[in-house]
């Protein structure tokens, strides 16, 4: 008996301090930061514990948060620019212009769609527009000198490609003996990198995209040693995405600015595909070897050119089933390297 | 830079077709339609050449042709079917569009990539929206879309033949190619560290030899 | 053993491992320079945008890059989990075979163990760029039939927890002259001797399975992982056993401890080699995998990073070396020429099992571009801070070890 009023007597107290505790918070705090804080995100989403299965409305809640999140960052950016150039520059509206649009979606993937995308070995001249558009597209730091896209100049002999005598930084294209062969993320039906993740920071959509939780990745880079195509790229310094080159457009998903240690790669311009659009790459393409499209739907590009052409994929050996394919459109007349001064 | 890419390609052809017309009014957008000089002028069927517009079709990916495979002789100025003659940059793209008849009469299959937005000519848009260039990385334009919400967006050909394929030399010019690709930055001088490192080994190394040579160290029992 | 059993070696742990002489206190002052130093680059200079929420400094301060995503840390990384695997080869000697002098020192075998898995789990949080997430999310296990790297976290800290029951348990009796009792022994074996094996496997198959990485693809990748932690843990210990023969006074060990062990670095070290020497010639002759021949090569014959080749020759120069002497009887039967043996072989291991299995797997990488990596200073102050770390461990369980052993053998040489 009196053992358990000894325990009433401790709850109560406790229930006390609580009480006279949020008094005091509460005085001490103003009404709209505790109304902020109340804001319906658990600390696990912060921390970056989701469930294991993002569903359609904890990711819609987290695309807010990070809204939010980005937007800070964002206004502070915008003052330190103001200051610099003046409050009535072009820079000044720029960036404020950028900031304000910036918008957060959580796009779920379609039902019945399955993306792969095509590239016409062919056509390709490896001026490298692609890589350099998907750059800018996706927010990517430009002081960590990320590239999604890497473009491969391969000898053109032989029916595989050789990676080994294959060069990047090739400045003159193209030749007429070589292939070029841009090569980000395959999107693999199979990846290893999924596999390889220890805390699930990276998994395949419905819709066959291979994402990243940039909230969630604990940068082992596992995922990095596990990928046979090279396609994933680390933060290695704290990144400074530039606001005045800022695309408003994103997913949370996808082209959100990156933190510091944390995996990125390419996502088929999530931001752009899950509501319609077409990926920067391809849009970009000056010849137009990129193709893009849904595997369900019989008038899409990507079916009319695999099956007018058929296609191979990169390291099929790897077994990683990529949905990244490479085909030979018709015959490609090459390029007049005369005559063309133009940039 | 799909601008300039788009922008160049329509100076050269217009200036391929054009230049001596260009030439003689000070004023571009001053031209003389085709049938003012067309209507007078005609053109055997066996023409393969044209010095006064600078077209020599011994030449090119359409040499072998002769001019009355894609214009009606003996006039020109109209193209085979019935379709007027357009030029990229004087002319709205809806016109431009007509054209691709010509073209496909002879490339039907790449035709058929094409109206299936497997010839290189997709782009995006959205209700109320537009696309700005920015000059970004390593100097690079790039052309960003604006919309209000960026939801609804829906894939359009971008463009019509003729604005990338001249047809009387329909090769595509040379492109230029952007410089090398990056990789991470190099890690910064760090000898301040590496003195220290050095410091803090011979202090510890220094310590545990000073104190206890190795093989007397007196630990008790 | 009750709680306060319990409680009271851990206390006496303590109080016996922060006590002692003057030499003994300056070994720790030591290491704790080294180690304070390099616990401070990593806080407050490699990790310092997590830590301190900079904007300077960072991973990019590694020598790392997008095609060598791995270096140093994960090298070392990879050393250790074999030094601490063959912690159990004196367990099982000890409690398996029955020896009187395994018996003796087992414990340190287990202190090794410790000390390797601190070492070890301190280079993974050092590689790691978000080393506080890991900490909320790797216990969970999220992806954990699937991720190797969950498995890893799971036989690591399942074999440290059980390297200190068994430690703690040993001196615990030992303090009080009590002998260790087979309820306690039986069950600590048969768990413990698989996951040391499984710590070590499972650390080779996280890269082996790994097609990406041609160099690492092989079924050989497992074995020769053992194979050699074989050779470089006991080898170690020897070299302790050694030291502390002559430094803590009335403290033997049965020289069969030494003979037997030496017997067995030898055979690992031959197994070693011939899995080495295997491994070449599948690479060497008809191989049809351009890329992995390309990857030996750099290896091999210095393309790309000379000193990595120099590592791997290092590897097979003085592993041969350390069998040829110890083949020697007039060699191996002197202290002296145990403990050159010893030290030839852990460098040995040290140059086959470092960089030289992590580094050729990237280089070329995995699109066939040949990056080299260099460790920076950062990366190698770090490195060294946590080995001090490492030590500093070893000594402060080690010390009481010994004295538990001495109380229950009271100073007898057997």
């Amino acid at each position: 008996m009196s053992g358990s009023r000894r325990v009433d007597e401790k709850r109560r107290n406790l229930l006390k301090a609580g009480v006279f505790a949020a008094g005091i918070s509460f005085i001490g705090v103003s009404r709209s930061t505790l109304m902020s804080m109340l804001k319906p995100v658990s600390l696990s989403e912060v921390l970056g514990v989701p469930p294991r299965r993002e569903t359609e409305e904890t990711l819609a809640r987290k695309a807010e948060w990070k809204e939010e999140r980005i937007k800070e960052w964002c206004s502070r950016k915008v003052e330190e620019i103001c200051r610099e150039y003046g409050e009535g520059s072009e820079e000044c509206a720029e960036a404020r212009r950028r900031c304000e649009a910036v918008k957060v979606k959580a796009t779920p993937a379609r039902q019945g769609v399955a993306f792969a995308m095509a590239l016409d070995v062919n056509k390709c001249i490896g001026c490298r527009r692609c890589a350099y558009a998907c750059v800018m597209e996706n927010n990517v730091a430009r002081n960590n000198g990320i590239e999604w896209i890497k473009v491969l100049e391969a000898p053109r002999e032989g029916e595989a490609i050789d990676f080994l005598h294959a060069k990047l930084d090739y400045t003159d294209a193209p030749k007429e003996d070589m292939v070029y062969v841009p090569v980000a993320c395959m999107h693999c039906e199979n990846p290893p990198c999924v596999m390889a993740c220890p805390v699930r920071a990276t998994w395949r959509e419905p819709d066959g995209i291979v994402v990243v939780d940039y909230e969630r990745c604990i940068g082992c880079r596992y995922c990095m040693t596990a990928c046979p195509y090279g396609a994933r790229h680390f933060n290695w310094g704290v990144p400074e995405p530039s606001v005045l080159e800022l695309n408003p457009n994103m997913h949370i998903l996808g082209n959100v600015p990156r933190q510091v240690h944390v995996v990125e790669k390419c996502t088929w311009c999530i931001h752009r595909t899950r509501d319609g659009g077409i990926p920067a790459c391809v849009e970009v393409c000056p010849v137009g070897a990129r193709v893009f499209g849904d595997l369900n739907d019989p008038e899409s590009p990507i079916r009319r050119v695999l099956e007018e052409y058929g296609a191979f994929v990169l390291k099929p050996e790897a077994g990683t089933r990529p949905r990244f394919f490479y085909f030979f459109g018709p015959a490609r007349t090459p390029a007049a390297k005369e005559g063309g001064g133009e940039k | 830079m799909v601008s300039w890419v788009r922008l160049t390609v329509l100076l050269l052809l217009a200036a391929a077709l054009y230049a001596p017309i260009l030439a003689a009014s000070s004023e571009g957008q001053e031209f003389y339609p085709c049938s003012q000089c067309h209507a007078a002028l005609t053109v055997t069927g066996q023409s393969r050449s044209n010095e006064f517009h600078g077209i020599d079709l011994a030449e090119g990916a359409h040499g072998g042709l002769y001019c009355s495979n894609c214009h009606q002789a003996p006039q020109v100025d109209v193209l085979v079917g019935g379709v007027n003659i357009s030029i990229p940059g004087l002319h709205p793209r809806d016109s431009l569009m007509d054209l691709n008849k010509v073209c496909s009469t002879c490339h039907a299959d790449i035709y058929r990539d094409y109206q299936l937005h497997a010839h290189g000519n997709q782009t995006y848009t959205c209700s109320g929206g537009t696309a700005e260039l920015v000059e970004g990385y390593k100097g690079v334009g790039y052309w960003f879309h604006i919309c209000p919400e960026y939801r609804d967006l829906s894939v359009e050909p971008a463009k019509a033949c003729v604005e990338c394929h001249n047809p009387h030399d329909p090769t595509m010019p040379a492109l230029s190619i952007l410089p090398e690709p990056s990789d991470r930055p190099s890690p910064p001088d760090e000898s301040s560290i590496a003195l220290g490192g050095v410091v803090a080994v011979l202090a510890g190394l220094g310590i545990i030899l000073w104190v206890a040579p190795i093989g007397k160290r007196g630990g008790e029992p | 053993m009750s709680v306060g059993e319990v409680v009271e070696t851990v206390k006496y742990v303590v109080r016996e491992g922060l006590r002692g002489g003057r030499a003994y206190y300056g070994l720790l002052l030591g290491l704790l320079v080294m180690a304070v130093y390099g616990v401070y680059v990593w806080v407050g200079v490699q990790h310092a945008p997590i830590f301190l929420r900079s904007e300077q400094g960072g991973l990019v301060l590694t020598g790392m890059s997008d095609s060598v995503p791995w270096g140093l840390y994960i090298s070392f990384f990879v050393f250790w989990v074999g030094v601490a695997a063959a912690g159990i080869m004196f367990a099982l000697g000890a409690y398996v075979f029955n020896h009187p002098g395994f018996r003796k020192i087992a414990v340190l075998g287990e202190v090794q163990a410790v000390a390797a898995l601190i070492v070890v789990l301190l280079l993974i949080i050092a590689d790691m760029g978000r080393p506080l997430r890991a900490m909320v999310l790797m216990p969970l296990l999220p992806n954990f039939p699937r991720s190797m790297l969950g498995w890893d976290f799971v036989v690591i800290t399942g074999y440290l927890v059980i390297n200190l029951v068994g430690y703690l348990y040993t001196v615990g009796r030992y303090r009080e002259d009590r002998s260790l009792s087979a309820r306690f022994l039986v069950p600590f074996v048969i768990v413990a001797a698989p996951i040391a094996i499984g710590i070590h496997t499972v650390t080779a198959f996280i890269s082996q399975a790994l097609t990406a990485r041609p160099y690492w693809n092989t079924a050989l990748l497992a074995p020769r992982y053992v194979a050699t932690a074989f050779a470089s843990g006991p080898a170690l210990l020897l070299l302790v056993l050694l030291l502390a023969e002559r430094s803590v006074k009335g403290f033997r060990v049965d020289w069969d401890v030494y003979r037997k062990t030496i017997f067995v670095t030898t055979g690992a070290l031959i197994v070693g080699l011939y899995f080495t020497f295997s491994e070449v010639q599948e690479l060497l002759w008809y191989t049809t995998e351009p890329f992995k021949k390309a990857q030996l090569e750099v290896l091999l014959l210095g393309r790309a990073a000379a000193w990595l080749s120099l590592l791997f020759w290092l590897w097979i120069a003085l592993g041969v070396a350390a069998v040829i002497l110890a083949l020697i009887p007039s060699v191996r039967s002197t202290r002296g020429g145990v403990a050159f043996i010893a030290l030839l072989t852990v460098i040995a291991v040290i140059g086959e099992k470092t960089l030289t299995i992590v580094l050729p797997s990237y280089i070329p990488d995995s699109l066939g571009q040949i990056r080299p990596y260099t460790p920076t200073p950062v990366e190698i102050v770090v490195t060294i801070g946590i080995h001090a770390i490492g030590f500093l461990i070893y000594a402060i369980l080690a010390k009481p070890a010994i004295r538990a052993i001495m109380t229950h053998y009271k100073g007898a040489s057997h």
